[in-house]
């Protein structure tokens, strides 16, 4: 699974260690998620989703 | 946005109460093993060590439960392969050399302390592993 969780956060000037505190996850579940290596559940999938203000569809996608 | 979030501090306390429970764990059964041999020789304050030694190792099991809640779910899924790992690796192991110590095939006395090495050491390995795996 795909995700545009680095441009989100860039977008909004966020450092992993910023988004991770405001998921209450560590910055390597971050870093790991947007490298692909690790695809969040959906409750951690739902609050991406709300810290960034969009629907699950509009972070993450199928490749 | 804050330096440490509730989170952080939270993991970082039952980071703490592992250590001080796992460290108490080690020194009673310490207590309890090397007591007898040079402090006392009451059967009594050696029953009362073990007793002791157990409720310290209860106790540190649920540090380690609650530890575990702590982490986020990478943090649980890298635990888990290690634990996993380790379990897996020291039953067969600790099987095989059990067989071969009862066919007095093995060339040392097959001891439980070699099976917590062995657990321990692939425990910690896998651990490593899985970090890096997902850095």
């Amino acid at each position: 699974m795909k995700n545009r969780l680095k441009v989100l956060r860039a977008e909004r000037n966020w450092t992993q260690n910023d988004l991770a505190q405001a998921l209450s996850v560590s910055r390597q579940t971050i870093n790991a998620i947007e490298t692909g290596k690790f695809d969040p559940s959906l409750p951690l999938a739902f609050k991406i989703a709300k810290v960034f203000q969009c629907s699950i569809e509009d972070i993450f996608f199928d490749e | 946005m804050t330096e440490r979030n509730e989170w952080q501090q939270q993991q970082c306390r039952s980071n703490k109460i592992l250590a001080v429970w796992t460290g108490l764990w080690v020194l009673t059964l310490a207590l309890s093993s090397f007591g007898p041999q040079q402090w006392w020789e009451s059967a009594t304050m050696t029953y009362l060590a073990t007793v002791v030694n157990i409720i310290m190792g209860a106790a540190m099991i649920w540090a380690n439960k609650r530890h575990l809640d702590h982490q986020d779910e990478l943090q649980r899924k890298v635990q888990l392969e290690a634990m996993s790992l380790a379990l897996g690796i020291s039953v067969v192991l600790g099987l095989a050399a059990t067989s071969l110590t009862q066919n007095s095939l093995l060339g040392f006395d097959f001891e439980i302390s070699h099976l917590m090495m062995v657990l321990g050491v692939t425990y910690i390995v896998a651990l490593l592993l899985g970090m890096r795996k997902y850095q």
